[in-house]
């Protein structure tokens, strides 16, 4: 028995009207204030009594007509559709997606996760099909759709569960009620799908990762997936089932969501929620420099501590230092500047202790060194002539703590420019080279260096021709009496643009007194990022195979020109320098997801690369290999060429900071970033989703309707209701007649 | 009766007809009251007045201007004259303004009839130059006006007769007690009251007001409704104080509820006829002015009695 318009139910407290007004009238009739009733006795006259057990007849039956009247609009029915109800709905697809991100790691989490995926498969029905995705950064699909369907036509069905495979081989066979999930029906019945066994074993041995959470990645190959088994089937009912913690830094861009798919979020609580974050402040990729770092502590808004401590570890693991007591307020976050230990050059891990989860305490730094840079000069001028550009070189790059610039003469019959462990990035040549030495540092050019021309005369003609390829360079010595200024400079160009502000693009007090004539053929590439002012070209550049060749067509030796002496020579050379090809790793402190960039490593010379990971196994890469995307756990990387011992790097790899951030997302943001309403799962995930289930209780309604006019129920509860109040109207009446013979009988 | 409804209000409770018949007569004390004037009532203190009472040995520290020398003359003797003092009434009229007063059968209430009662006693002794207070009490005392003798005094009084009665349920015992306390000079204290209260709770405290040496008159003011009983219909009676409801059939209860108030009358009665004090029945159907005036005949018939205490001259107020 259903209602179709259960509203008018509410109808029902309309029983307590007769109630209310039988009260009333008792309670009004025949009041009589005294101010001696201390002398009265209760005296009940007989006559009343009675009238009070046939008024409560009376009552009891108004009470039922008023009760037969309100169920009759609100028009009740028997269900005979309840039964086929779920025959009728397409068959159901499901695309769960499981939060494998590093704040899953929170104790407890994993397992609630499983348990939602579990039971969002237990209640599947048995025509439906499911796809789970495993997701952090990236998604990964661990069981595809594919395998459901094959599976699904099995004969013999049992309902899935994330078990044991090997267990399931042993039970293998045994028939169940509910056939479920195809993904394990698959493995149990027939044994056979490797893929579904695979998928199996996937899912039971997944663990969270370290990286972050790309929602928004995740989210579009499950949609991909089910528009692509859309496109080909009949019309199901789809939902993507995201089980996660759904944490407030949880990476999403706007989606523009199809309508036909629902979307479910089973969020998982963890059982504490004091958890602390430890990140560093710096750029990326930047080492930090200096003595002291700043680190980020976050606390999560429904932290019960604010005190937390933070101390170095070295390499060993072994605490080194002082630890630092940190006060940090629920739901703020501080910055410090944390001094490093006396053994700064052990010490990489600063870690974080006092709260309940420690997947994201520990900041692996690297340790402070100076890195050594080469510029290889090829000149005759002696270190201490300062008529000759080399005495400049020299004193343009002062020492710092993260940087070591050696000047070295080209050797006189080198034939490869690569100096060992040293990062050559530059190549300065200010005076003619002989042809093999010219081919060398040709070849070094192509293979991504930078070389540096500084024309100090017209017989670099021949090494420029060497150095370019092309016999139809020339070279002459300009005709010109007076001095030259810098004009047309192209400040875009990244070699000066740190002289495009107004305050430092003043370059007319550089007089230069002597210049070359460069003519390049028009098929070479060339680009003038500076003219004489006569419209000669003076600062140019020529691509050659991966890197590039500066031309300088005046030098900067006092005979040719006051760069030297200006303000500009020292900016623009360590520009150069920056511009100059690395030989190192670009990036050194980079979160867990984000590859190590190899480009520059990896040159000609170093064959093999060999990535030492912590805790797990070292791999080895073949030359070429410009990145190294398996950075899956925080730690210290040590990526070594092998043959050149002295050629080794070291990478931070950490937890991505907005991971730190646990807080939970209010679920109407994803409503924001064009989710579909969302429906926030109960904690056993089931029932059909918000869009289908509207659309059910369409169907449903209409089918009721139909039940209700067929049985028109309504009209015999009407006339029963009739019939009561004819029978209530007849008592009633037999009572007065009785009542007045009672008040006549009794003597005056 | 007439209850005379005058435009000021001030005034409108006193009854000139009562006042007519009663003007010629004098509410006065029996025993002896405390006063601060002169006036018809006996003093405890003696002083110089014209009535003599007796003689008494001289004692040294005695006032010589009392000796005297006549006697001393005849009789070789010192002796000290001494005179009886008179004084005025300090009346306290005491009303009951518990929610039982407020009600009537008639056309109008207890409460009505208890104020032109008191507004009238209060205007009689004060035109007879007596001290009148008035003190208003249900469940504890509400309001005293404090018993003077003085312009504008008069008017005050009535104005605390306008004011509602704010007061619940009748406590015979506790206003009393209260009042016994705080009367600390002798004096008349005129009780009015339905008294609808447990008599044995009021006997004590009417006890201890007459031990303090004050004469307590009783107005026991009662509805005809409640002095005969004759409703006909059954109905709910509800009480007016505690909203107590009783299913009654009047023709059942009548026998029962007169035989109860007759009892409740008669320890009334036996209580005042022990602890000796005046007490008069007035149902609000009886016309106030034949009612009082009857009163103060009787008690003037009644005459003084001889009881009186003596104290030494010289020590007098």
């Amino acid at each position: 028995m259903s209602l179709l318009a259960p509203l008018y139910a509410l109808g029902l407290a309309a029983i307590a009207l007769p109630v209310l007004f039988h009260l009333a009238r008792r309670t009004a009739k025949n009041r009589r204030e005294f101010a001696a009733v201390m002398f009265l006795e209760e005296a009940r006259p007989r006559t009343a009594r009675r009238r009070r057990v046939e008024d409560r007849l009376l009552l009891l039956l108004r009470g039922i007509a008023v009760a037969l009247m309100c169920v009759a609009f609100a028009r009740p029915f028997f269900d005979s559709t309840e039964s086929a109800d779920g025959a009728a709905s397409p068959p159901r697809r499901l695309a769960i997606l499981i939060d494998a991100s590093a704040s899953m790691r929170r104790a407890g989490l994993w397992a609630q996760a499983l348990d939602r995926a579990q039971a969002a498969l237990d209640e599947l029905s048995p025509d439906g099909r499911a796809a789970i995705y495993l997701f952090d950064d990236a998604p990964r699909c661990i069981a595809p759709f594919a395998e459901f369907d094959e599976s699904h036509t099995s004969p013999t069905r049992q309902r899935g569960r994330i078990a044991d495979p090997a267990d399931d081989d042993r039970n293998g066979g045994r028939s169940g009620h509910s056939p479920l999930l195809a993904l394990r029906a698959g493995v149990a019945s027939r044994g056979s799908t490797s893929a579904a066994r695979q998928a199996l074993r996937a899912l039971r041995e997944a663990s969270p990762g370290w990286s972050g959470t790309d929602l928004g990645a995740a989210l579009t190959a499950a949609l991909d997936d089910l528009a692509r088994g859309r496109a080909e089937g009949s019309a199901t009912r789809d939902e993507i089932l995201l089980v996660s913690d759904v944490q407030e830094s949880i990476r999403l861009e706007p989606i523009d969501w199809p309508p036909h798919v629902a979307l479910r979020v089973a969020p998982v609580v963890a059982a504490s929620e004091t958890n602390a974050g430890l990140a560093l402040v710096a750029d990326s990729g930047e080492v930090p420099s200096g003595d002291r770092i700043r680190v980020r502590v976050t606390n999560a808004a429904a932290s019960d501590r604010d005190a937390f401590r933070l101390q170095w570890h070295d390499s060993a693991g072994a605490p080194t230092g002082e630890p630092l007591d940190v006060h940090v307020p629920p739901g703020a976050a501080r910055v410090l500047s944390v001094r490093r230990p006396p053994e700064a050059a052990t010490a990489t891990r600063l870690v974080l202790t006092g709260d309940d989860h420690d997947f994201d305490n520990a900041l692996h730094v690297l340790p402070l060194e100076q890195r050594a840079w080469q510029i290889v000069f090829a000149g005759d001028g002696a270190a201490d002539d300062p008529q000759r550009e080399r005495y400049y070189l020299e004193r343009a790059f002062p020492e710092t703590p993260l940087r070591c610039v050696d000047i070295v003469p080209l050797e006189p019959n080198a034939t490869e420019i690569f100096h060992g462990r040293c990062d050559v990035r530059l190549i300065v040549l200010a005076d003619p080279l002989g042809d093999d030495r010219a081919a060398a540092v040709r070849r070094h050019v192509e293979a991504g260096g930078t070389a540096l021309m500084a024309l100090s005369s017209t017989e670099m003609e021949g090494t420029l021709r060497a150095l370019l390829d092309e016999p139809a360079v020339r070279l002459a010595e300009s005709d010109s009496a007076d001095h030259r200024l810098l004009t047309e400079i192209d400040f875009a160009h990244l070699l000066l643009a740190p002289f495009a502000d107004a305050r430092y693009s003043d370059f007319t007090k550089i007089h230069f007194w002597r210049h070359r004539v460069v003519e390049l053929p028009d098929s070479l590439p060339a680009h003038v990022l500076a003219r004489f002012d006569n419209g000669r070209p003076a600062i140019l550049e020529v691509p050659r195979g991966a890197g590039r060749v500066i031309v300088f067509a005046a030098s900067w030796n006092p005979v040719d020109s006051q760069l030297a002496l200006s303000t500009k020579f020292v900016p623009l050379l360590e520009r150069l320098l920056e511009f100059g090809r690395s030989s190192g790793i670009e990036s050194r402190q980079i979160a867990v997801g984000q590859p190590i960039r190899l480009a520059n490593f990896t040159t000609d010379a170093v064959e093999t690369v060999e990535i030492d990971r912590p805790g797990a196994s070292t791999i080895r890469l073949a030359s070429g290999a410009e990145t190294f995307a398996e950075t899956k756990s925080p730690g210290v990387y040590v990526v070594s060429a092998v043959g050149w011992p002295d050629r080794i790097e070291r990478v931070a790899i950490n937890v991505p900071p907005q991971e730190c951030r646990t807080d939970a997302m209010p679920l109407e943001r994803l409503a924001a970033l064009g989710l579909p309403a969302v429906a926030l799962a109960p904690a056993t995930v089931g029932g059909a989703s918000h869009a289908d289930d509207r659309r059910a209780a369409d169907e449903r309604a209409r089918r009721n309707a139909e039940s209700e006019s067929r049985q028109k129920l309504w009209r015999w509860l009407l006339a029963l209701a009739v019939g009561v109040l004819i029978l209530e109207t007849w008592l009633a009446a037999r009572r007065s007649g009785n009542a007045t013979g009672i008040a006549e009988e009794r003597p005056a | 009766m007439e209850v005379a409804r005058q435009a000021s209000p001030s005034s409108r409770w006193i009854d000139p007809a009562t006042l007519m018949r009663i003007r010629s007569l004098e509410l006065r004390a029996r025993t002896i009251v405390e006063g601060s004037r002169s006036g018809a009532n006996r003093s405890p203190f003696h002083g110089f007045s014209v009535e003599f009472t007796e003689y008494r040995p001289y004692s040294p520290g005695d006032d010589l201007r009392y000796l005297d020398w006549r006697l001393f003359a005849r009789s070789d003797r010192y002796c000290v004259k001494r005179f009886e003092d008179e004084t005025n009434l300090r009346c306290h009229v005491v009303l009951d303004a518990s929610r039982s007063m407020e009600y009537g059968s008639l056309a109008y209430t207890k409460m009505d009839y208890a104020r032109t009662l008191a507004a009238t006693l209060g205007y009689f002794l004060h035109l007879q130059g007596d001290a009148v207070g008035l003190v208003r009490f249900a469940a504890d005392v509400e309001e005293m006006v404090p018993a003077r003798y003085r312009p504008g005094h008069l008017r005050r009084l009535l104005v605390a007769l306008e004011k509602r009665p704010a007061g619940v349920e009748t406590d015979l015992g506790r206003p009393l007690a209260t009042l016994a306390e705080r009367l600390a000079r002798r004096g008349l204290v005129v009780l009015i009251s339905d008294l609808l209260a447990p008599i044995d709770s009021l006997a004590p405290h009417l006890s201890r007001l007459r031990f303090r040496g004050h004469e307590v008159l009783l107005f026991h003011i009662l509805d005809p409704a409640e002095a005969r009983f004759e409703f006909d219909s059954p109905a709910v009676f509800r009480d007016i104080e505690s909203g107590r409801e009783l299913h009654v059939d009047p023709a059942a209860a009548r026998a029962g509820y007169l035989r109860r108030f007759a009892e409740h009358e008669e320890s009334i009665r036996a209580t005042c006829a022990r602890l000796g004090i005046a007490h008069r029945r007035l149902v609000t159907d009886e016309p106030l002015e034949i009612a009082l005036t009857e009163f103060l005949r009787a008690r003037e018939r009644a005459g003084r009695r001889p009881f009186r205490r003596l104290r030494p001259a010289g020590r007098a107020a």
